[in-house]
């Protein structure tokens, strides 16, 4: 067997078995060149890992977490560590190869997840999908592989074009993170975020506003917290505003150019403006010169409050900004000196010729306006600007005629001499009507005039008038009977009838007698002339006359309030 | 070896390995190599076995590296994609405290296939380097290996109906991953390779000493 097999079989075996034997082995080779493939597909693939520092890991699962620019997968989470320090998480995260040109030093990342926020509700989609990790690419910059995870995703991306502003305000009221920037109800920008400012005594705001926007942003422009209501309890009365609903709920940042700043430059990009709490207070800030006065006031200042108006012939020119009281125990004497801060650029000069002054003849002057004016007997008094809420503001008059009394105790502000306020004169001639008022016998004439109807009443109701009346007619009724009967009856009857028809006389006589008393007194009562009736008729005339003159006094204190103060004109 | 068997190759004669009639050798030489009964062609031992069986093998271990390495299934459900790879579905399996359902899928997907192949090595190996040990013992770990085959298709048996009936788009889908295909092809490789696998090689070599 063997030999046979040595000579023939394995000839045809290894004839054959080359073939079959490469057949064979292809397969295997080309299982490791699949194999192959795959591990350099998958190293090629692999592309590059990175590690963002996250505050936590809330919603990240390794191997299921996505990275994503724009919904694009763009990697996969791959593990995630406790930082060695506990303040957080490193996530290490599989970039695609192609997703590599955005690993730079500006590349945020930040996890979306389910939130209700300023903006609505975002991140919607993860409810079922889970967070992803985001990327916003940024502009581009020095490649980095290590990165810092946003606590919450950024308000804008590197999409969005426009400018940043910083706002200095010294309180930041409800403006936060993703607060509307607003240009004449236009949503146009967003709050970035804030921080307090080097100084600690101020908040910076960082902006945003959107291109092409940021055009109108100059360098003179104000800004103004827009949120919120607005109400504010003021001399002229209560105002209350607000911006849109938006607004409303989660406030808004405003901004506006006056015409005179409407050629400055268009403000760089991290420009600092000032943040004005509300409108009023950036239409004030206006004024940037200030100047100082001091006004002693002997009566109450009850109703002036600080930030009242200071007023000269009805036009503001400045505020009131403080309220003190000072006692002098040595003289038994009480001042309230009231700080007021006066604007002189609310005051507009011209010389002689009618022309308006230089920006700098102005400047010079308008130091001194005030003290010439005192000069030439300015004089400050209370003044109530508003009847109902019973407040004050400042009123600037000039009264030469009246002597100034100077109170200042100390020279740290220059004074202006104050005149007692026409609000004392009509409390005085007000309390002087009400007290005739009171004088009147209003009770007595009351009294006087119940007694009387009570009596008339009484009369009329009494017994007495009705018996009279059915007297009366039974005596007719008689006297009938008699002339028909007396020519048939006998005389004895006559004589029965006439003594009957005595004593009904007798009686109509002392009716008729008590009747006529009761009509003569109550003639007496109302009679013309009588002085009852003078009395109730002078009386009535009286409280007429009174109620016109109220009446007309209050339809003119309706039409022109500051009457009270100013007197009719 | 105490007893004495005959065989084919004994009495210098070849079985047909398709209607298994016996064949003289002399009639192969000067006749025909092809029976004469049913035309089949007449070989006395597979045609080769060891260099087939070696080559499927080499197949079946390489393809079990990414079998094992890539996701076999990808299951999307609600838009949030879960892969599991075999050892990592049976960890699954045990974290969710499915016991029995681990076991099974361990057994059928991991323990078998490796059985499989080591166990073919082990046979193709000792038939190459003449081990005389335990041939008996040999061909009951060879019947053993061919029976236990089919069974780790379960898996892919159970990722083909997945795929088949969850369809849900969103809610929920189920693809095949690589690891599958790998997996699939271990699976039929090692079949092939048990298959081409001639277990009378063992007492060939045997023979030939004793």
């Amino acid at each position: 067997m063997s030999e046979e097999s040595n000579l023939d079989v394995p000839q045809a075996k290894i004839r054959r078995g080359y073939g079959s034997l490469l057949s064979i082995w292809l397969v295997p080779i080309i299982a490791l060149a699949v194999a192959a493939f795959l591990i350099v597909k998958t190293v090629v693939e692999q592309g590059t890992e990175i590690t963002v520092i996250f505050e936590n890991a809330e919603g990240m699962t390794p191997g299921k977490t996505n990275l994503k620019f724009k919904d694009v997968n763009i990697g996969l989470l791959k593990r995630i560590d406790i930082l060695d320090d506990e303040k957080g998480v490193s996530v290490v995260i599989d970039i695609n190869r192609e997703a590599d040109k955005y690993l730079t030093d500006t590349a945020r990342f930040w996890v979306v997840s389910p939130s209700i926020g300023l903006q609505g509700i975002t991140g919607l989609e993860t409810i079922l999908s889970g967070s992803f990790i985001e990327i916003d690419p940024g502009k581009g910059g020095e490649r980095k592989k290590e990165f810092e995870g946003l606590a919450t995703p950024p308000v804008i991306t590197s999409n969005d074009k426009g400018t940043e502003y910083v706002l200095s305000t010294k309180s930041l009221g409800n403006i936060g993170r993703g607060t509307p920037v607003v240009y004449k109800g236009l949503r146009v920008g967003t709050v970035l975020g804030y921080r307090l400012a080097k100084d600690n005594q101020s908040i910076d705001v960082y902006t945003f506003v959107k291109a092409p926007f940021d055009a109108l942003v100059l360098e003179g422009t104000n800004f103004w917290n827009a949120g919120g209501v607005n109400i504010s309890v003021s001399t002229s009365g209560i105002e209350v505003g607000a911006e849109s609903l938006q607004s409303l709920l989660t406030g808004a940042v405003e901004f506006d150019t006056q015409s005179i700043y409407k050629s400055t430059w268009k403000a760089e990009s991290g420009h600092k403006f000032k943040l004005y709490k509300n409108l009023k207070a950036k239409e004030d800030a206006k004024y940037t010169e200030k100047a100082d006065y001091v006004l002693y006031f002997a009566g109450s200042v009850s109703g002036l409050a600080v930030g009242a108006p200071v007023e000269f012939r009805g036009i503001r020119i400045g505020t009131v900004k403080e309220i003190t009281l000072e006692i002098d125990e040595e003289n038994k004497k009480y001042h309230i000196p009231v700080l007021i801060e006066i604007e002189p650029q609310r005051i507009t000069l011209t010389d002689a010729g009618k022309r308006l002054l230089s920006v700098v003849e102005a400047g010079n002057l308008r130091k001194k306006i005030i003290e010439n004016l005192i000069m030439r007997g300015l004089k400050g008094k209370l003044k109530s600007a508003n009847f109902l809420t019973g407040q004050l503001i400042v009123d600037l008059v000039l009264a030469p005629e009246t002597k100034a009394v100077f109170l200042a105790t100390s020279d740290r502000y220059p004074e202006i001499p104050t005149v007692p306020a026409d609000i004392e004169k009509i409390t005085t001639s007000v309390a002087q009507l009400v007290e005739k008022f009171s004088k009147l016998p209003i009770e007595e004439l009351g009294r006087k005039l119940t007694d009387t109807v009570g009596g008339i009443d009484k009369f009329i109701n009494s017994g007495e008038l009705q018996a009279t009346i059915s007297e009366y007619r039974k005596l007719a009724v008689a006297v009938r009977k008699v002339a028909e009967s007396v020519d048939e009856k006998t005389l004895p009857q006559i004589g029965m009838t006439l003594d009957e028809t005595q004593n009904a006389i007798k009686k109509i006589d002392a009716t008729l007698v008590s009747a006529e008393k009761m009509f003569s007194s109550a003639n007496s009562l109302i009679a013309d002339g009588s002085p009852f009736k003078y009395d109730l008729t002078v009386m009535l005339q009286e409280l007429s006359a009174a109620s016109r003159a109220v009446r007309g006094l209050a339809e003119f204190l309706e039409r022109n309030p500051s009457a009270l103060i100013s007197g009719k004109r | 070896m105490t007893e004495k068997f005959v065989t084919a190759q004994s009495i210098d004669a070849v079985s047909c390995p398709l209607c298994n009639l016996l064949v003289s050798n002399s009639y192969r030489r000067t006749k025909s190599n092809h029976c004469p009964r049913c035309d089949g062609e007449l070989s006395s031992r597979k045609k080769n076995s060891l260099n087939r069986t070696w080559a499927l093998l080499i197949t079946a271990s390489i393809l079990y590296v990414p079998a094992n390495i890539y996701p076999i299934l990808t299951l999307v459900s609600f838009g949030k994609s879960t892969t599991n790879t075999i050892v990592g579905g049976v960890l699954e399996l045990m974290d969710a405290g499915q016991w029995t359902i681990a076991a099974i899928v361990f057994i059928a997907s991991v323990l078998v296939p490796i059985f499989k192949i080591v166990a073919l090595f082990f046979l193709v190996i000792s038939v190459q380097f003449n081990f005389k040990w335990q041939p008996k013992r040999r061909a009951v770990l060879y019947r053993f290996t061919e029976f236990i085959g089919r069974w780790s298709m379960i898996d892919i048996f159970m990722i083909s109906i997945l795929i088949a009936l969850v369809k849900l788009q969103a809610i929920a889908t189920v693809e095949a991953g690589a690891g599958a295909i790998a997996f699939a092809a271990v699976v039929i490789i090692t079949m092939f390779a048990a298959m081409t696998f001639d277990p009378r090689l063992i007492w060939d070599k045997l023979g030939e000493k004793v």
